[in-house]
């Protein structure tokens, strides 16, 4: 595998949790906003 | 001939691919997990296909030959399930896992243990679905849509159902946040965001649009979960519930869903035209602003689908006008293309035919989707053979005769052979024969009243329904000249790294077939070869 120096990994780790954040708002938001629409 | 400055992408091969089963298992090679993906995406396509010649056969000829009611109707759903999740998305992902690292100069894929967990994931959902046709009540059979109340009264196969488009939701999300993550972090210092190639830009977008709505449909799926087995009424009336609710929720990613099967489709056709017209992509800035101006609209005409469901005027007028909208930043780009082609100096290789092909077939769906955009016309059309006919045309002379371009644009980069030129022109000429012969005749029976989802029908629907069903089989049988294309792909004469007269773009200036590993340095790159848009 390739090697990739540490500044580009923590840039990868940060985008990557941040995305699977927005993702897990997204997916917790909809079904709270069913909670809340029933 | 390749000019790239540094090409130590071969020199630093330490190593090659492990042997055996293994080397598929435990793979976190960009290339080949993009193989995985494309041949898996391959079988799911035979398999719905086989479905659809299954319904195609019932639908011959007026009455009930072959299968029952129930069983034509759990071949719709999984036709729809299969093609949509198993066939065309893997397809682009595939395409995604091999083209993306070399077309923006990096390593591999940002996180490729993840990749390689993506893609795993993808057969075990299959098989659970699949499974799901041997089950007590067989599979689910409620469309794809998966409406409430009725998808509620699938038997056993239901929570397998849920569970299975679960995994195909964490499959795409987590293939989404590799594709972002790496066309942000991976790329070639000089690969600036706007010189990324088209089909770089289609799949950052697309990916984007993946990520917004694949929880949604999580959320919405998990929701009918808990109504079935967990005693809440989010979509059964009789609970208060909504069950039109479920529509609106499924419809926010749905109709998003159609731009991420198409988005990359017109990246490929971006990437095709300029080589074989020998110019380059016209328009390449406008092209991005179009695809990120379709993408934002694409959330936001979702109740196009339900005009018949109800919704207040100001609502149908809204959602009408925004559905029409699409049609400015879709105009721009086919204008583009073709002002790529004109005056070039063109050459009709197999993918170049099945780039125009996709222009002319694609540009029908659409027309036909502005038909449906018009609420009065909608209520006409709805739920009848008009629909089946648009959406097939955009989804099957649009993403999968873009498929087929891009797996034989890029088959020589990936095999280091010349495929067959005179086998992939037939595949072209009965594909765009059969697929007209099977799509076009429903637009007939539409507008005469014929309604989808229906296994038996009225005898004055019967001549449009023979002819769809002969070019139904002739479509099917074209396809395995595809196969034998792949399967004698390394046959052929070799293929230099360039393989074609004038490409543009970093995968042609490694050697073909491109080396296990590409780019493990950071490549400086000449201009004029590797940046599609900047003139030589």
């Amino acid at each position: 595998m390739t090697e990739i120096d540490q500044e580009t990994k923590r840039k990868i780790r940060r985008t990557a949790l941040m995305l699977l954040g927005v993702v897990l708002v997204f997916y917790f938001g909809f079904i709270l906003s069913g909670v809340l629409n029933s | 001939m390749s000019t790239a400055v540094a090409d130590s992408h071969d020199v630093h091969d330490h190593h090659g691919p492990e042997k055996g089963i293994k080397r598929w298992l435990f793979t976190t090679n960009h290339k080949d997990i993009g193989t995985m993906y494309l041949i898996f995406s391959l079988v799911m396509f035979f398999i719905g296909g086989l479905m659809a010649l299954v319904i195609r056969s019932e639908l011959a000829i007026p009455g009930l030959q072959f299968v029952h009611p129930e069983f034509f109707n759990q071949m719709t759903t999984m036709h729809a399930l299969i093609m949509v999740f198993g066939a065309v998305m893997p397809a682009f992902v595939g395409l995604a896992n091999w083209m993306i690292p070399m077309q923006i100069g990096g390593p591999d894929m940002a996180l490729p243990r993840m990749n390689n967990w993506s893609f795993w994931i993808l057969p075990v959902a299959f098989g659970i679905l699949l499974s799901t046709l041997l089950m007590p009540g067989g599979g689910p059979a409620s469309g794809w849509t998966m409406y409430p109340p009725l998808v509620l009264q699938t038997g056993n196969a239901f929570p397998f159902l849920i569970f299975s488009v679960h995994l195909m939701g964490i499959s795409s999300i987590m293939g989404a946040i590799n594709i972002i993550v790496t066309i942000i972090n991976m790329r070639t210092p000089e690969m600036t965001l706007i010189r990324m190639p088209m089909f770089v830009w289609t799949w950052l977008i697309t990916a984007y649009l993946l990520l917004a709505v694949m929880p949604v449909l999580a959320g919405a799926v998990t929701m009918l979960l808990t109504d079935q087995f967990f005693g809440t009424s989010f979509f059964l009336a009789a609970g208060g519930g909504d069950p039109v609710m479920f529509q609106h929720i499924f419809w926010f990613f749905g109709h998003p869903e159609v731009y991420i099967m198409i988005l990359p489709a017109f990246g490929v056709v971006s990437e095709i035209l300029p080589t074989f017209s020998r110019k380059p992509l016209f328009g390449h800035d406008s092209m991005v602003y179009a695809t990120a101006s379709i993408a934002f609209l694409s959330f936001i005409v979702w109740a196009h689908h339900m005009f018949t469901v109800g919704m207040p005027l100001t609502g149908q007028m809204f959602f009408m006008f925004a559905t029409m909208l699409i049609a400015v930043p879709t105009g721009v780009k086919v204008f583009n293309w073709v002002a790529t082609m004109w005056r070039g100096s063109m050459t009709f290789e197999t993918p170049m035919l099945f780039a125009i092909g996709f222009i002319f077939l694609f540009t029908i769906g659409g027309f036909s989707g502005l038909m449906l955009a018009i609420v009065p016309s909608d209520i006409q059309y709805h739920d009848s053979y008009f629909v089946v006919a648009h959406f097939h045309y955009v989804l099957v002379p649009g993403s999968i005769f873009a498929l087929m371009a891009a797996a034989y644009y890029w088959l020589p980069k990936w095999t280091g052979h010349m495929y067959s030129e005179r086998a992939g022109k037939l595949h072209f000429w009965l594909s765009t024969i059969f697929v007209n012969v099977t799509f076009f005749p429903m637009h007939f029976l539409g507008l005469a009243g014929m309604p989808r989802r229906i296994p038996d029908y009225s005898t004055q629907f019967a001549d449009f329904n023979l002819v769809a069903s002969i070019g139904a089989f002739g479509f099917g049988l074209s396809q395995l000249i595809f196969v034998y294309v792949l399967l004698t792909s390394k046959k052929g004469a070799h293929a230099s790294g360039k393989v074609w007269e004038a490409p543009r773009g970093l995968e042609w200036t490694v050697p073909s077939p491109a080396p296990y590993h590409t780019f493990n340095e950071p490549v400086h790159v000449d201009r004029t070869v590797a940046f599609p848009q900047e003139n030589p």
